[in-house]
């Protein structure tokens, strides 16, 4: 979330009397400054000293007498800010006094400025009934940086007046000055910037030069401040969850992309920074969004479902569906509400108009070497475990969705009490640390079975990483490209050799390396957050050739 | 013995070929009506399926019969989800708009369909061929349903759904899971498309329609008739299996006591099912039924149950019945001589065809002929030459015969004095004439080397007598122009002479009066002379003037002296000149070809050299490359045709066109 405040400053030329100090290269002054940084931030006479050994006392209380007077530091030695500064740029104010033309600016954000200083030549002038009060008088012992020459900082050190009555002879000015600020809520952190125009008039009379301006901070506690808009201009759209940090708006309302991303551009009226003034016209990008109730988490949940059929076509079985379903609405707004997908012959009657939709649901169930069970058809609620199959057929494992399993029980189901001599899992996407993470999970357990067990992963190898890979398994993995050539397989497989009798397979509807583990240093027997995932046997001859032929290739 | 003109012979001869034997063939029958089968597993009107609650409907749509595309609308038609699998190009024509109405059909296009079937839940039929449906067990069926969802989601190209005015084709879409591989024990499979049948030392009967026989069959062998592997097949049938054959559009079969199995046909792949037992007996049935063809060796051609048969022979196209008779037509034989050619026969004869039951050979017997460019004979030129030599002295005699009559005619009119020599000419002329008719109607050639020097010695006999008779007229006439020559000098001379002397008297008068008129002027001038001398000068112009005009005159006057007294000394000699014949010079000579008015006798005998040899009889004599060959053009010159060809050393030979 993150909106851009502006809003534009008047700017005043005058013609004052001041003294002023020009910053100005001083190492020796830098040197000094950083010796009282490193000394409890004071300047002490031990500290000159130290810079400048041999120096008497009384020459050390000289010496801070004159940084005293710079204004580098109190009447106490105590470091100022200007000090500090000096420390860090080596360069010192070096005080001057006369007539200067100066660039007034004001705004709570940053504070009274001087924009751009001229020094002006000290003449007899006759307009002495049209010098007037100032308008205000920038801040003193602020170190300004001149919008026209980045290199060139000054100081107002006072503006000397007769009676306390300040006065200026006002000038004619065609600058223009504009503040821009940035709130990025969810980075935390502001940042402003002035541009505009300014004359320039040592290029000329009428020259005009844009400013230079680095940014800077104002420092705001982003997120109090979204709450104090919460009642005000946000109410308009939603409910602001301070909590889960969103804002709870209608379904009804959104729009494609914002169902999608879970984020909404809020134009505001007007806002009002405390202490920093209101401003007009702001856009407040990508507010967090969610629903505001359980039923329109549900149709949230299935327009981002409608859309993703929509944008990727094509066949997809009740198992993809559902993982596809959970992609969806996990780890969202909506997961809190734990919508449903529907029911496969629901979702039938939902495509009935859409015939491309209608056969890319049903042809999969309908058509499916391994008939999806009873349950898997019914409605999946998510963040809520499956219910487990009543009945399992003979040579299929089913882990339900959130079913609770460890990567051991997977494991001791896929063995079916045999000792595996090795293994190979053959699954396209063994990357990301999530996934590496699942299949040393995957492959403890298997230890725990066989310790001498080898296990060998065939996978993709885009954005793979096989050295991983490899110090997981101990062997070096095969890419899809060198063992199918363009028939790679859609499925995964676990094929296992055990140490007696012949070779099987799993074909499995998912991986066992999509487990995830929610806690630290999981182990094989940790229960792990699943997908559904159905895994048949399948003997030798039902694998495809390279499947195969590593069976039989392994088994000499 | 032949008459007419020299030509070609046809010739022909029939062989008999009753007893021949075949080693191989295939006989067909009558083709007889195969059994009805209408069995609980094989039938040929399959009962409907009743499809089961909400199941799908599983269709593979080959290239099978009516029955299929029937239950494939029945069921969409009632609604439920049908999933249908056909070929590439099914639907890129009319597709049945039937079909396209009903609400849940789903069609994939696959390279082939292997074979024609529909599943439902607990029911499942293939069309195996020949019309007969194969209802399938549920092992088959569960075994046919992995084959469908394996070619339905591995194998498809395109696919495309009911709901809309047609069918529109997009890619098939990726599979959404993986299925398996049908094992190879599995009851029904797609297999490679070279599978064969399993052998089953147990199998009863064999029903194979392609590839090659197999090294041991059952005891009945269903093979395709044709050309091929009939040395397997004999082999087979030797040893005692019977080899039969009626195409009734089934698969490889293979049935035994305990099962057995069909190998649906395909180019990509073939479908295998193994049969149940009951399954292979109802199919047996099938495979004891009587056949069209069957399969023997040793077959003889005479036997009478072969006579409306037709046989398919080894590497033949096609099978066709016996011939009664087979005409073969031979190249001509080229006889060695025109004597031979009735008996000329070819060298060798080719086999008849194995169907033929007579053969007949028929072939023509070329006879020889003189070759093409071939040239006359040096002998015919020689005679030729000695020929045109004859008639070309004979026909210049003639004309200067011819010539000397006119010639004769004309100084006869020309000159009367020769009237009585002319007689004599005329009687001359006659009798060469008369010999001259008489040689025109010989030649040299025909007299032949013997007479034809005696003819030719008459000849320059004749040419003598008109060259004389040439020269006589020519004297007679020269004389004759002479006398009338000298008449006309003397006639001439004695003019000139009387115009001489008559003449002569006033020429010299002339001569005297001009010399009296030149004497007048000398004294003139002589006069007027001498006044000039005294005259003045006036007077001397006048004097002058004159003396000029007189001397101008007198000269005038000594030439006219001159020439008068130059004729009076010709007109003298002329008067006293003697006669003197002077002959007329000779005509100057005239061109060879018309100098003479009679054509000149050739002036010496010319050499004519006679050949040695006589021209012959019958025939023309042709050379062709140093050898001579006499033709003829009839056979009734072949005796003496023969008889001169060896006179002359010739091959007798016909004309070149023969």
């Amino acid at each position: 979330m993150r909106c851009v405040l502006t809003t534009e400053i008047p700017v005043s030329r005058v013609a004052v009397f001041a003294e002023m100090a020009w910053m100005q290269r001083r190492p020796e002054l830098g040197l000094l400054c950083r010796a009282g940084r490193e000394q409890d931030n004071r300047i002490t006479a031990a500290v000159v000293q130290s810079v400048l050994p041999g120096l008497g006392d009384a020459g050390a209380n000289n010496v801070i007498a004159w940084c005293r007077t710079l204004g580098l530091c109190d009447a106490h030695g105590g470091l100022t800010a200007l000090g500090a500064d000096v420390a860090e740029s080596n360069e010192a104010p070096v005080p001057e006094q006369g007539v200067y033309g100066l660039w007034l600016a004001q705004h709570p954000v940053m504070g009274r400025r001087v924009l751009a200083v001229e020094r002006l030549a000290s003449k007899r002038d006759p307009r002495f009934e049209s010098i007037g009060p100032l308008a205000f008088e920038p801040d003193r012992g602020r170190v300004f940086r001149s919008m026209l020459d980045a290199k060139e900082r000054f100081v107002v050190r006072d503006l000397p007046s007769n009676h306390g009555q300040l006065g200026a002879l006002a000038g004619d000015t065609r600058a223009t000055c504009r503040l821009r600020w940035t709130l990025d809520f969810g980075q935390s952190r502001d940042q402003w910037q002035l541009d505009g125009m300014i004359e320039a008039p040592q290029q000329g009379s009428n020259a005009m030069r844009s400013m230079e301006h680095e940014p800077e901070s104002d420092g705001l506690d982003l997120w109090r401040l979204a709450e104090t808009w919460a009642t005000g201009p946000l109410s308009a759209f939603g409910r602001w969850q301070a909590g889960e940090r969103r804002l709870a708006v209608e379904f009804d309302d959104l729009s494609d992309g914002e169902v999608a991303n879970f984020r909404k551009s809020l134009p505001l009226r007007r806002v009002e920074i405390p202490g920093r003034g209101t401003f007009e016209d702001v856009t407040l990008e990508d507010v967090p969004i969610g629903p505001t109730s359980g039923q329109e988490a549900q149709r949230w949940a299935m327009a981002r479902f409608d859309r993703d059929l929509s944008d990727k076509p094509g066949y997809r079985s009740r198992s993809a569906l559902r993982e596809r379903f959970a992609e969806l609405t996990e780890d969202t707004p909506l997961e809190s509400f734990a919508p449903s997908l529907p029911s496969h012959s629901d979702l039938l009657a939902r495509a009935a108009k859409n015939p491309e939709r209608f056969w890319t649901i049903a042809a999969p169930v309908d058509l499916s070497p391994f008939p999806p069970a009873s349950e898997e058809l019914d409605a999946l609620r998510i963040g809520s475990p499956a219910p487990a199959p009543v009945v399992e057929p003979a040579g299929v494992v089913r882990v339900p969705y959130r079913g609770g399993w460890s990567m051991r029980r997977l494991v001791d189901r896929l063995m079916a009490g045999v000792a595996p001599r090795r293994l190979l899992l053959c699954d396209r996407y063994v990357r990301g640390d999530d996934n590496l993470q699942s299949l040393g999970l995957l492959i403890d357990s298997v230890r725990a079975i066989a310790p001498s067990v080898g296990v060998e992963v065939w996978t993709g190898d885009e954005e793979a990483d096989f050295k991983k890979v490899q110090a997981l398994t101990g062997t070096s993995p095969r890419s899809y490209r060198e063992v199918f050539g363009r028939s790679w397989p859609h499925d995964r497989y676990l094929i296992v050799l055990p140490t007696q009798g012949p070779g099987f397979g799993w074909h499995m509807s998912n991986s066992p390396i999509h487990a995830r583990a929610d806690v630290q240093d999981a182990g094989p027997d940790t229960a792990l957050r699943w997908k559904d995932l159905a895994a048949t046997r399948v003997t030798a001859d039902e694998l495809q050739p390279a499947l195969r032929q590593w069976l039989v290739g392994s088994a000499r | 013995m032949m008459q007419g003109p020299i030509r070609r012979v046809p010739k022909h001869r029939v062989d008999s070929r009753e007893d021949a034997l075949l080693s191989t063939a295939w006989i067909e029958g009558a083709e007889p009506t195969p059994p009805a089968l209408d069995g609980a597993w094989v039938t040929q009107a399959p009962k409907g399926l009743q499809r089961g609650g909400d199941a799908p409907v599983l269709v593979l749509l080959g290239s099978g019969p009516d029955a299929v595309r029937a239950e494939l609308l029945a069921h969409a038609m009632s609604g439920a989800r049908t999933y249908v699998l056909v070929g590439p190009d099914w639907g890129k024509g009319r597709v049945d708009g039937e079909l396209l109405r009903a609400e849940r059909v789903l069609v994939r296009r696959i390279p082939e369909v292997p074979a024609s079937g529909v599943m439902v839940a607990s029911d499942a039929w293939v069309w195996m061929g020949g019309g007969l449906a194969l209802r399938l067990d549920s092992v088959q069926r569960e075994a046919l349903r992995q084959t469908f969802l394996r070619l339905f989601w591995h194998e498809a190209t395109e696919e495309a759904w009911s709901g809309s005015r047609e069918f529109s084709w997009r890619r098939a879409s990726e599979r959404p899971f993986d299925v398996p591989e049908v094992p190879g024990s599995a009851s029904v499979r797609w297999e490679p498309s070279d599978a064969r049948l399993e052998a089953d030392s147990r199998a009863l009967a064999l029903h194979v329609i392609n590839g090659r026989p197999p090294a041991k069959a059952a005891p009945r062998l269903w093979f395709p008739a044709g050309a091929d592997h009939h040395d397997q097949l004999g082999q087979l049938a030797d040893a005692g299996v019977e080899v039969v054959w009626s195409d009734r559009g089934l698969p490889d079969i293979q049935v035994s006591s305990g099962g057995g199995e069909v190998l649906l046909p395909g180019t990509r792949g073939r479908l295998r099912l193994r049969l149940t037992a009951p399954q292979a007996q109802e199919l047996a049935q099938l495979l004891r039924a009587p056949s069209a063809w069957r399969f023997s060796t040793r077959v003889r051609l005479g036997d009478a149950n072969h006579r409306q048969a037709r046989f398919w022979l080894s590497g033949e196209q096609a099978s066709r019945g016996l011939e009664d008779e087979q005409h073969i037509e031979l190249p001509p034989v080229q006889a060695s001589s025109l004597r031979t050619v009735l008996e000329t026969t070819p060298s060798t004869l080719p086999p008849a065809q194995p169907l033929a039951l007579a053969v007949c050979y028929q072939w023509t017997v070329l006879p020889p002929r003189v070759p093409t460019g071939a040239e006359e004979d040096a002998l015919v030129r020689s005679w030729r030459t000695v020929d045109e030599h004859w008639a070309t002295r004979l026909a210049k005699v003639r004309e200067a015969l011819t010539a000397a009559e006119g010639e004769r005619g004309r100084l006869g009119g020309a000159f009367s004095r020769l009237v009585s020599a002319m007689l004599g000419f005329q009687r001359t002329e006659s009798g060469l004439l008369a010999q001259a008719e008489v040689l025109a109607a010989q030649r040299p050639s025909e007299a032949g080397p013997a007479d034809a020097p005696a003819l030719l010695s008459h000849l320059g006999e004749l040419e003598e007598g008109a060259r004389k008779l040439q020269l006589d007229l020519e004297e007679a006439e020269r004389k004759a122009r002479e006398d009338e020559e000298r008449d006309r000098q003397r006639d001439a001379w004695q003019a000139r002479v009387d115009t001489a002397q008559r003449e002569l008297p006033n020429r010299r008068e002339a001569v005297e009066e001009a010399e009296g008129r030149r004497n007048h002027i000398a004294e003139q001038l002589r006069e007027l002379e001498e006044g000039l001398r005294a005259a003045s000068k006036e007077a001397r112009r006048d004097l002058t003037a004159n003396q000029r005009r007189l001397s101008d005159e007198l000269t005038r006057v000594n030439r006219e002296i001159g020439r008068l007294r130059g004729e009076v000394a010709a007109m003298e000699q002329t008067a006293a000149e003697p006669f003197e014949f002077r002959p007329a010079p000779s005509a100057p000579r005239r061109s060879q070809t018309g100098g003479r008015f009679v054509p000149q006798a050739a002036s010496a005998r010319p050499q004519t050299s006679v050949p040695t040899e006589a021209l012959p009889e019958v025939g023309a004599l042709r050379r062709h490359k140093g050898e001579r060959f006499l033709v003829i053009e009839t056979w009734s010159e072949l005796e003496a045709g023969e008889r001169e060809a060896t006179r002359l050393s010739a091959a007798l030979v016909g004309p070149e066109d023969a």
